[in-house]
């Protein structure tokens, strides 16, 4: 039998993602007919490896929680491949990819809408595993505490319900229903965003204990650079639905390739007046995914683009080890931050 | 702009809420004041106190006064005056009446210099500064016009029915209405000898060169003036610059006749925008066509106040609606709003918090440069320290409805004395190259959750969480020292400067 590309790549590798694309068509006209087509996610290419912590950022609208849904099958890929775990998710049937959701858990940006109001905290934990039917009676309510136990809730909150926790605890309940079925993988798709600096120190580290306890696998999704920074080992940047820049968090930071990247990094405010800093600043807005611009997405906004920027996509090739860039010109200074 | 003492209650069944309990910030000109603390600390309720919008039930304001534009003279008169009559308010009211009738009774130019110091002694007296005295026509003179305030949503501050240049009117014509009718008969009177020169032009179509913007190719046609080549708006009836007049189609003295119909009622309206007449001639549904002068001088202006704010296409933002525009031109929209009537005081309730990295700096840096060449106050809030960081001249933290502690940017962040500040400090995760070892590691975590302010803890409403809890704490609320000059604390027991922590 010949052996497959994919899965001769994919080895080793916990994930997969194979140049994975997500058109939403426009709809119009008398008929109905596909007028035009939003490209949210375009020909994205990555590998997540077991216990590691791939942060995803890019600024809103770039497609980040879209790949995410891609790759848990919330949405269904209009092209691309993605290999977990040794099987290919994208050929799956309902079916089995019902049973391979076990095995990764989205744990979603606002604590309260995601969690259904009318349910108490024992019923929202202990959901997936009746479903599953993993357990039932005497043995769910002992294995909801015990998950509750672990994302550090007592047992009095067991018949509560959701508007009766601080956004801090509804985040820990959300975690606790994400690891009820003891995934492999994790998907945290802003989970701190919507909560205080001193409660988001709180989940970071309730995340990271849990990682070194379980063994789990983080694909963390953050607009925030502080907390990709402090958490994640390798960092992908996203723009305009492809991806820029992916390299492990200490290269990134420090020799950042690609233009965006930079950018990016010299915007965040950095909580201390002391520093002064060379800012470079972005003119113009984030491309309409509608009508994205020819060549390299970035190059309307690139203060070194040349000819080529606006005609030729650039490849997302490596130039180091382990740290890939799409860009005809990459920096080389790494942006003398 | 000097907040004293200022209590917010709002009284709910449970219980009053104490959302404020005695706060004094002040914010002086051309400085940028930080307001940072967590959800549920105060930040807002002061802001909408300053700006008289708490909802009067539930909300009371149970003590306290915020001067706006107050002479530093009138403050020190101020507080003398209060110490005087501190327990004596009947005095107070006689001192009033004395110095009320010495000012009747000093008539002439002579005494001008001793009338105003005077007055300045009634200002001091009767409170005149304070906004909280003020009734609520008084404070729309005053909100929108020498304050006014930017939301932290931009998508439900800005009405969805209207247009940008509809909203940013709307402001201009309650508070800058003089300076509109001024626009429009400085334009009528340009026509007006336009049409009398008889020099006419035609309006020429260009089309303006393409260049690719952020949104694809921007393929715009615009009009020029056949004679001279300046721009010729569409809604124009002679060129500004050569004086022409366009062709019209109407005959021209039914033309001429609009002119004067038009030039008298405008003229009306500068003398005294209320009279009679120009309230029938408005109020007509035929006759109030004269009124669309107006709209277009307001568009006009508002187009103006857009390309202060740098914003791109600002012909194209001006008649767009609020959804046709990206979160961050939405919010330098609200900012053009905002500054159009040039504000001394401009209060940013988290005007950054749901905007993205690159679109924030653009907005901070928007922001500092308008109040460098303005000399506009602003009271930013917001909880995320590195804004505070990189904007505030000085900074306010608060907690639980007190302020905690006030001092310039660099000492609060050098120099963190009370042990909230420093707790808060200290769970941010720190980027850059320099905490590469403090990556994966522990953040701090302050212990327990923020109080409820339906029942806060006694004394110190800090002290369940405080590392460095004394036994006063639990009894005696601390009061806002200065522990260093221009530095104040409310702890007992402040952290030493010395163990200061490094953020970066």
């Amino acid at each position: 039998m010949k052996k497959d590309p994919l899965m001769e790549k994919a080895k080793g590798h916990l994930l997969y993602a194979e140049r994975v694309s997500k058109n939403f068509p426009i709809r119009g006209g008398v008929f109905s007919t596909v007028k035009g087509e939003i490209k949210a996610v375009d020909n994205v290419e990555f590998f997540v490896d077991k216990g590691e912590t791939l942060g995803i950022v890019g600024e809103s609208g770039c497609g980040k929680s879209t790949l995410a849904r891609l790759i848990m099958r919330l949405v269904k890929p209009s092209a691309g491949r993605v290999v977990f775990m040794g099987g290919e998710l994208t050929k799956y049937t309902p079916k089995v990819m019902r049973d391979a959701r076990k095995n990764m858990q989205m744990v979603f940006q606002d604590p309260l809408s995601s969690l259904d109001p009318r349910m108490t905290i024992k019923n929202i934990v202990g959901e997936p595993l009746a479903v599953y039917g993993i357990a039932r009676g005497e043995e769910l309510a002992r294995k909801v505490l015990e998950l509750l136990d672990i994302v550090g809730l007592k047992k009095e909150h067991l018949n509560r319900f959701p508007h009766e926790f601080s956004g801090g605890q509804r985040q820990r309940v959300n975690v606790a229903r994400a690891l009820a079925l003891k995934p492999t993988m994790l998907f945290l798709d802003e989970p701190t965003s919507a909560l205080d600096v001193s409660v988001q120190a709180q989940v970071l580290n309730l995340l990271m204990d849990l990682q070194k306890q379980l063994g789990l696998t983080y694909v963390f999704i953050t607009h925030n650079l502080n907390v990709i920074f402090h958490i994640s080992d390798r960092v992908a940047v996203m723009y305009a639905g492809k991806l820029v820049e992916l390299a492990a968090t200490e290269k990134l930071f420090t020799r950042m390739a690609h233009p965006y990247t930079l950018a990016l990094l010299s915007a965040v405010p950095v909580a201390d007046p002391s520093v002064k800093r060379e800012r470079r600043e972005l003119t113009g807005e984030v491309p309409s995914p509608l009508n994205p611009p020819s060549g390299c997405r970035f190059h309307p906004r690139c203060w070194q683009r040349q000819r080529i920027c606006e005609v030729e996509e650039p490849m997302f090739k490596e130039i180091d080890p382990g740290h890939f860039v799409s860009c005809h010109f990459p920096l080389t200074t790494g942006g003398a931050q | 702009m000097r907040i004293e003492g200022l209590k917010t209650y709002f009284h709910t069944y449970e219980g009053a809420v104490k959302a404020l309990e005695g706060i004094d910030i002040d914010v002086r000109k051309g400085e940028t004041m930080g307001l940072v603390g967590e959800t549920g600390c105060g930040k807002s309720v002061t802001a909408l106190t300053v700006m008289g919008l708490i909802q009067k039930p539930p909300g009371r304001i149970e003590a306290g006064r915020v001067f706006l534009g107050e002479p530093s003279r009138v403050t020190s008169l101020r507080k003398e005056y209060d110490v005087k009559f501190e327990h004596a308010p009947g005095d107070r009211k006689k001192e009033i009446e004395s110095i009320e009738r010495k000012i009747e009774s000093l008539k002439g130019d002579e005494h001008k210099a001793e009338r105003a110091g005077l007055r300045e002694r009634l200002a001091a007296l009767t409170y005149s500064y304070d906004l909280l005295t003020k009734s609520e026509s008084e404070l729309n003179e005053i909100r929108g016009n020498r304050m006014s305030m930017v939301f932290q949503e931009p998508m439900t501050a800005l009405n969805p029915a209207y247009t940008i240049g509809d909203q940013i009117g709307e402001t201009l014509e309650l508070h800058q209405r003089d300076k509109l009718v001024d626009d429009v008969l400085r334009q009528l009177e340009l026509e007006t000898k336009a049409f009398e020169s008889g020099k006419t032009a035609a309006r020429k179509k260009v089309r303006r060169e393409e260049r690719a913007t952020e949104s694809g190719k921007d393929r715009q046609e615009r009009e020029i003036c056949s004679l001279c080549g300046a721009t010729a708006r569409s809604d124009w009836n002679a060129c500004i610059s050569c004086g022409a007049r366009f062709s019209r189609i109407l005959p021209s003295a039914i033309r001429r006749m609009f002119f004067r119909i038009a030039l008298r009622y405008y003229r009306g309206v500068k003398d005294n925008p209320n009279n009679t007449w120009t309230y029938l001639v408005r109020s007509n549904p035929v006759t109030r066509k004269l009124e669309r002068r107006m709209y277009l001088a307001k568009t006009i202006r508002a187009e103006e106040a857009l390309k202060e704010v740098k914003i791109a296409e600002p012909g194209r933002v001006v008649r767009s609606y609020p959804f046709e525009l990206s979160g961050g031109m939405k919010q330098r929209s609200m900012i053009a709003m905002m500054m159009a009537c040039r504000p001394d005081l401009l209060i940013a309730d988290e005007p950054t918090t749901a905007l993205d990295v690159t679109v924030e700096a653009q907005i901070l840096s928007l922001m500092k440069e308008l109040q460098r060449t303005r000399e506009t106050s602003i009271l930013l809030i917001t909880h995320d320290l590195g804004v505070i960081a990189e904007t505030c001249h000085r900074v306010a933290v608060m907690y639980a409805g007190y302020v905690a502690e006030l001092s310039t940017a660099q000492e609060i962040f050098a120099r963190p004395t009370h042990p909230y500040t420093h707790a808060l400090l200290r769970s941010i995760p720190k980027i850059g190259p320099a905490h590469m070892h403090e990556r994966k590691k522990p953040l701090y975590v302050i212990p327990g959750i923020v109080p409820n302010l339906l029942k806060p803890p006694s004394g110190c409403r800090f002290h369940p969480r405080c590392e460095r809890m004394l036994d006063v704490c639990k009894s005696e609320v601390p009061p806002l020292r200065e522990l260093m000059p221009g530095h104040f604390v409310a702890c007992h027991n402040p952290v030493p400067s010395t163990s200061g922590v490094r953020t970066t």
